[in-house]
């Protein structure tokens, strides 16, 4: 069987795939009230769905409503749900100042740390080879650090369902922004703000505790990475060689 | 947004969110809505929203996968989400029943970077731009691992004693 009869049985598969869809009212009408709603309590959790059923939202109310810029506390209520790569961010105020954040061991050389973890790992191009590396005890946390003398860049990464999770305290759209990757999408912690490790459960490991300084997050082939230490300018300029694999 | 409603469903359905669908699809609308700032202008807006979408069914996904029994494989394209319609395909007349059957079981064994890369460009008639956006993976490594998931789905089908031995739980790309 050669690849053209393969895919074209799958393309085949895909066209008898059935999803029924649901009711596209039903679904503006609920979006709609999800994005009205009041601030919620600041927790992790999702709210559970409000349905109204029989509601209905013409489609000329639901394109007014999206011209509407909302208030910022409102947006950031919404967007308090997400997760972003394994990075959870829950609302609160920023912190006044942040250490340097902690060096890995400068014993291990990456390319043990590269056997170590179990994916591939990404080393951005700009910042030349790391000073330290790092692997967690249970292997899915790798730490890449660089220090100049005068300051130290940080960098997590992290993949998969059962990687170690952050929790970063911050407010979207205030202390934290979306930003444009070359197409993808990154979050920008311009704040110091609190960080802590979430173990399995989502409860936070108090003993990881810390304040970091401005971060930028953001995703590449599946991993995500978490770097600390460069200014936002610098930071993008990194994450974008990253993902585009060109520089 | 009701012309991506349906293509953000199926998409959330096949990524294996279950009964969570509606609820991502939801959050996925309200995410894009409140990200509007950050889409750049002529960028294609289905590839961006769509990424939103996979990303929150993912997280769906892995949430009902550890409810699971750990005997059980990835949710990705579990039938409790759809049905086959066999007369939708016009095509569909050379390809056997049981051959579809044997077909999708083949791809949900196989690791999930590659059945996601499948769905995107087979299930989900995305390009490979448009599967790099969603997936939000580099070009060349959607080539590579649609090429790796070929590759296996042939060795299986060939010979479909194969399927059982434990695939690796992660592959390195060489690239």
């Amino acid at each position: 069987m050669n690849d053209d009869t393969l895919t074209g049985e799958l393309r085949s598969l895909g066209a008898t795939l059935q999803v029924p869809a649901p009711d596209p009212d039903a679904t503006a009408a609920s979006v709609l009230e999800r994005i009205a709603d009041e601030p919620a309590p600041a927790t992790a959790q999702r709210r559970p769905l409000m349905r109204h059923a029989g509601a209905r939202v013409a489609a000329a109310a639901l394109a007014l409503l999206v011209a509407l810029a909302l208030t910022p506390p409102v947006r950031a209520t919404v967007a308090e749900w997400f997760g972003f790569g394994g990075v959870v961010v829950r609302p609160g105020p920023a912190e006044s100042s942040a250490p340097a954040p902690p060096e890995a061991d400068t014993d291990l050389t990456l390319r043990t740390a590269r056997e170590l973890v179990g994916f591939d790992p990404v080393v951005p191009e700009g910042l030349g080879a790391p000073d330290g590396a790092q692997v967690s005890d249970d292997r899915r946390l790798l730490t890449l650090t660089w220090n100049d003398g005068d300051a130290t860049v940080r960098l997590d990464e992290f993949d998969g369902p059962l990687a170690p999770r952050f929790m970063k305290t911050a407010v979207i759209e205030e202390s934290a922004q979306f930003v444009d990757i070359a197409g993808a999408q990154a979050l920008w912690f311009a704040k110091p703000h609190a960080l802590v490790l979430l173990d399995e459960n989502g409860q936070p490991r108090d003993a990881s505790a810390r304040t970091a300084g401005p971060t930028l997050v953001w995703q590449v082939d599946g991993v995500t990475l978490r770097l600390e230490g460069l200014d936002r300018r610098q930071a993008v300029a990194v994450a974008e060689k990253s993902v585009t694999g060109t520089g | 947004m009701r012309r991506y409603a349906a293509q953000a469903h199926r998409t959330a359905v096949l990524v294996g969110a279950g009964a969570d669908a509606d609820d991502v699809v939801q959050l996925a609308f309200v995410k894009a809505y409140r990200n509007m700032d950050s889409f750049r202008d002529g960028a294609p807006f289905r590839p961006w929203l769509l990424r939103i979408v996979m990303n929150e069914a993912k997280n769906a996904a892995r949430a009902s996968t550890r409810r699971r029994l750990a005997t059980e494989r990835s949710a990705v394209a579990d039938p409790s989400g759809f049905s086959i319609d066999p007369t939708a395909d016009p095509a569909s007349e050379t390809l056997s029943k049981e051959r579809r059957a044997e077909l999708l079981d083949a791809v949900r064994k196989l690791p999930e970077p590659q059945q996601r890369v499948v769905l995107c460009r087979y299930f989900l008639d995305l390009d490979e731009q448009e599967t790099a956006r969603v997936l939000g993976w580099r070009r060349g490594t959607v080539k590579s691992r649609l090429h790796r998931a070929l590759r296996r789905l042939h060795s299986w089908l060939d010979e479909p004693s194969a399927q059982d031995e434990p695939s690796p739980t992660r592959e390195v790309d060489h690239e």
